[in-house]
């Protein structure tokens, strides 16, 4: 139909033509940004045999698997306390809203200002609790985890809200059952809310994976992947070789990898959700 | 009854509840909150060794200093360019395919709806290096109109997916019987389907905005002139800065920057969530 | 006005043909009614005869000028929806001006059809209200004032009342005919009730499985029901049905079931003794009579539901339950004994393996 035709236009020259560039890249050997010819798998062999690669996998790993259970956690925690208060949680819930839609460029300034090492409230309150604050983000041992901190404070209302739509789609009845059979609150979590909850938390993790795999912004403002490459993810990596542009062809390779882990991840996630268009 | 007050509704619970709650809340607009009083106290003040919520003497003059710096104003029409252009272009292309998604049956359609997913599962992060080569090349670097293309190819998919909701929600009768009126397809889009899901659009529209405003990867790497900067682009190179850095006012750029998003977002606020939810939630 | 010819027709979504080639011409002014099980295609006949579905064979032609290519705008018909199609966001006098506006009518003009319209269908106190503001029947209303400003060739009505209470319903039903009669202007309508069929319908077109079943004047449909299944959607309460035999010859004739029972023909039928038929006879032309009367038949009461002017009775006879419709009210309960003669000339026989009507021999 014609009328595709614009929508498709655009996809296809900004995001198609350039993917399947960002491939073609990756086979040719370069410097700076200037493509030198063929090299075949050269770029290839040489990123899945380099340990900086490994490294930043597995950093990556850690950040979304840290900033899944945090993010998750808080998110059901919040979306039963705030379903439990009825009306009041309505208001409460916008509110609770508000970090997710902020920037991250805005997120990173507020927490790195809340965990300046001299002046912010939190290094503050632990030097007057008697532990030593050190260098928060500039500690190589903390930062990847305050750093996931960051993360689940700005995604954990995410989180809250796909819960708490999943808990108010659970039928009054299931409950009024358990009542009937004499079960209490433990009860009816345990046997009908956390059953309910399993598939949705299965697809809200996948989207927030992505999310966290993709995610460059908070990491360049809070610590620029570092202290000493502490929290330099995949993507954070790419975005460096990008503006570095030393040697784009191994930068094209991890983008290949990104686009094939978010490929995967989103596929599982249409399997899951048994959603598909057309 | 909900789950956590039915059955044992005693006080002792309920009061759990409340800690509970105010805990959920404070977490989030906590850090929020400290932001916004470091904005309000002067310089001095926001970096004392002794730190306090409530800034005193409370000054608003950082935000004056926001407003009347020397490229606040161009970094503030850049933001709404982009993001405005961003939308229009995205409702321009997503209108008529979410119509025709939700209206029309042909062959290859299917392929058509796959091609859009596809390119909805490739991340921003996987193109900064082809763009940047082929932008580079072509000569289109710090182009404003190519980054308004860049941001609206973002978010055309889902606009073409939340077209095609509301859409489907308007009785096919009413196409129908505007055929069989006389009003061509392009007039019972115009004329009759637009107008009845004009609360979508708005909420569409919104959440773009929120999306393409909130932006720094895009500008930041494919726009380098900091005549092209937006408000999130400079808030991040303040903070670059960082021997220089004037906390109160950072903090005051910071909000300045948020605050059109935090409006937009309690303006359709119950969209905006049906919009998360949509699809996330397996029934 | 128009005439409207359907030739040949026919219509697959997918591999499901739903159309078998439909032929049947509709007069000048006259109003037609589409009847059948849902499912049957009476819609999809209808929306093909709009321009709202494509023609996969045949030719629909209005006044004689082929339609087949021709889009819905340029048809000249008008169309009354289920569900009304209103536009929900203009106000009644908009949405009756709407196709007048698109064809670029000139503002008096349009004002003088819309009010013209809104007068014969009292709507003008009405005219600035959205549809939302509106009961369901003044809904009704607009929807036929829509068509009615178009001054249209054809009018198209699909189910129109079906979203009405049965009072309403009722009080339509004589709105629409009376608008028919005013206008003259050629009318397809289609519906699954029968009753609206009978009661609006010049003549009325039968459908089953995307074929026409019968043509005909309502009581031609119901006094000569071409088959078995018009004869039993045709009728309220439906027709009694029993299988059996053909016994005897000429007057004598009778139809013996398996369970014995034997059943008066009246009449000399078109066929030879010991053909296998179904036997029908409506409810209404069962009377009650005396035990051992003449051309009766005798059975056990089952149910009694009297609705006032008349009641209905649910009898057994061998091991058929046969439906009763009897005036008055019967003193009779359930466990009587009862028996029931067969109005003359009101048994229909039917070929059982076809289901084609068997018509009578000669004599009557």
């Amino acid at each position: 139909m014609l009328w595709f035709v614009p929508v498709l236009l655009l996809l296809l020259i900004v995001t198609l033509y350039p993917t399947l560039f960002v491939v073609w890249m990756s086979f040719q050997k370069t410097r700076y940004y200037d493509l030198l010819g063929f090299v075949g798998l050269a770029n290839y062999l040489s990123a899945l045999t380099s340990r900086a690669f490994w490294e930043t996998t597995y950093t990556s790993l850690v950040y979304m698997a840290g900033s899944l259970v945090l993010s998750l956690g808080l998110g059901v925690v919040a979306a039963l306390a705030l379903n439990a208060l009825g009306r009041s949680g309505v208001v409460l819930r916008v509110l609770t809203l508000v970090p997710w839609t902020l920037s991250m460029a805005v997120v990173g300034t507020i927490w790195l200002w809340l965990f300046n090492p001299a002046y912010g409230p939190i290094s503050y309150t632990m030097r007057e609790v008697g532990l030593s604050p050190g260098l928060m983000l500039g500690d190589p041992d903390l930062a990847l985890w305050l750093v996931i901190l960051v993360t689940s404070w700005w995604s954990f209302p995410y989180s809250m809200v796909i819960v708490t739509a999943a808990i108010q789609s659970i039928p009054r009845e299931l409950y009024e059952a358990v009542s009937i059979d004499g079960g209490n609150w433990r009860a009816k979590l345990r046997y009908v809310t956390w059953p309910h909850l399993i598939p949705t938390l299965g697809s809200t993790a996948l989207t927030l994976g992505i999310l966290y795999l993709t995610l460059i912004t908070l990491l360049i403002v809070l610590t620029g992947g570092g202290p000493l490459g502490a929290t330099t993810t995949l993507s954070f990596e790419v975005f460096r070789g990008t503006v570095q542009a030393i040697d784009i062809g191994p930068t094209a390779v991890w983008s290949i990898a990104i686009l094939l882990a978010n490929i995967g991840l989103g596929v599982l996630y249409m399997r899951l959700t048994g959603r598909v268009t057309g | 009854m909900m789950p956590m007050r039915a059955g044992n509704a005693s006080l002792y619970n309920r009061g759990m509840l409340l800690v509970l709650a105010a805990l959920v809340v404070g977490s989030a607009l906590g850090p929020m909150l400290w932001a916004i009083s470091t904005s309000l106290k002067n310089e001095v003040n926001a970096v004392s060794a002794v730190p306090s919520l409530i800034p005193s003497p409370a000054t608003l003059s950082n935000y004056l200093s926001v407003f009347r710096h020397k490229t606040f104003g161009i970094e503030l029409l850049n933001s709404i360019v982009y993001a405005a252009g961003a939308v229009a272009i995205a409702l321009a292309v997503g209108i008529p395919a979410g119509y025709v998604a939700s209206r029309y049956a042909f062959p290859g359609k299917r392929t058509i709806m796959l091609i859009i997913l596809a390119t909805s599962m490739v991340p921003g992060v996987a193109l900064l290096v082809p763009t940047f080569y082929l932008l580079d090349h072509l000569g289109l670097l710090n182009n404003r109109f190519v980054l308004i293309v860049i941001l609206a190819s973002r978010i055309a998919p889902q606009t073409v997916w939340f077209m095609q909701n509301f859409i489907d929600a308007v009785p096919v009768e009413i196409d129908e019987a505007a055929h069989i009126d006389g009003a061509s397809r392009w007039q019972t889009l115009t004329k009759l389907v637009l107008p009845l899901i004009r609360p979508g659009i708005a909420a569409v529209a919104v959440i773009g905005a929120i999306t393409t405003w909130n932006d720094y990867i895009t500008i930041a790497v494919f726009a380098p002139e900091t005549t092209k900067r937006t408000l999130q682009v400079a808030l991040v190179n303040q903070v670059f800065d960082a021997v220089g850095i004037s906390w109160s006012f950072t903090m005051a750029f910071a909000i300045v920057a948020s605050l059109p998003v935090i409006l937009m977002f309690l303006l359709v606020q119950k969209w905006f969530i049906a919009g998360l939810t949509a699809g996330a939630v397996k029934g | 006005m128009a005439s409207v010819s359907f030739k040949g027709v026919q219509k697959a979504f997918g591999t499901t043909k739903v159309i078998h080639d439909v032929g049947f011409d509709i007069h000048d002014g006259e109003f037609v009614v589409l009847v059948g099980p849902s499912g049957c295609g009476k819609s999809t006949l209808l929306r093909m005869l709009a321009g709202l579905e494509e023609i996969d064979a045949g030719t629909i032609a209005i006044d004689g000028k082929i339609v087949n290519d021709t889009e819905s705008k340029d048809r000249d018909i008008a169309m009354v929806f289920q569900s009304y199609a209103l536009y929900p966001h203009m106000t009644v006098r908009d949405n009756m001006a709407f196709s007048l506006k698109l064809r670029n009518a000139d503002a008096s003009f349009i004002a003088e059809r819309v009010a013209n319209a809104a007068k014969i269908l009292n709507l003008d106190p009405y005219l600035g209200r959205f549809p939302r503001e509106l009961s369901g029947g003044q809904r009704q209303r607009v929807a036929m004032g829509r068509a009615i400003v178009r001054d249209p060739k054809v009018f198209l009505f699909d189910e129109p009342l079906s979203n009405l209470d049965a009072k309403l319903r009722v009080a339509m039903r004589a709105e629409i005919k009376a608008l028919h009669q005013r206008l003259k202007t050629t009318t397809v309508y289609v519906t699954h009730d029968q009753v609206e069929a009978m009661t609006m319908a010049d003549r009325i077109v039968v459908m089953r499985d995307g074929v026409v079943e019968q043509i005909g004047e309502p009581l031609e449909l119901y006094d000569r029901p071409r088959n078995l299944f018009v004869a039993q959607f045709i009728g309220s309460p439906a027709m009694n049905v029993v299988d059996g035999r053909l016994r005897g010859a000429g007057v004598g004739t009778v139809v013996e079931t398996l369970d014995g029972v034997r059943w008066p023909v009246l009449r000399e039928p078109a066929a030879a003794a010991g053909l296998d038929v179904s036997y029908g006879v409506r409810p209404e032309h069962l009377a009650v009579v005396e035990r051992g009367s003449a051309d009766s038949v005798a059975g056990e009461v089952i149910v009694v539901e009297p609705t006032g002017a008349e009641t209905e009775l649910l009898v057994r006879i061998g091991t058929s339950e046969i439906n009763v419709t009897s005036h008055g009210r019967a003193k009779i309960g359930p466990g009587d004994p009862i028996a029931l003669r067969v109005a003359p000339d009101s048994v229909h026989l039917f070929d059982q393996k076809s289901g084609s009507r068997i018509a009578d021999g000669q004599g009557m």
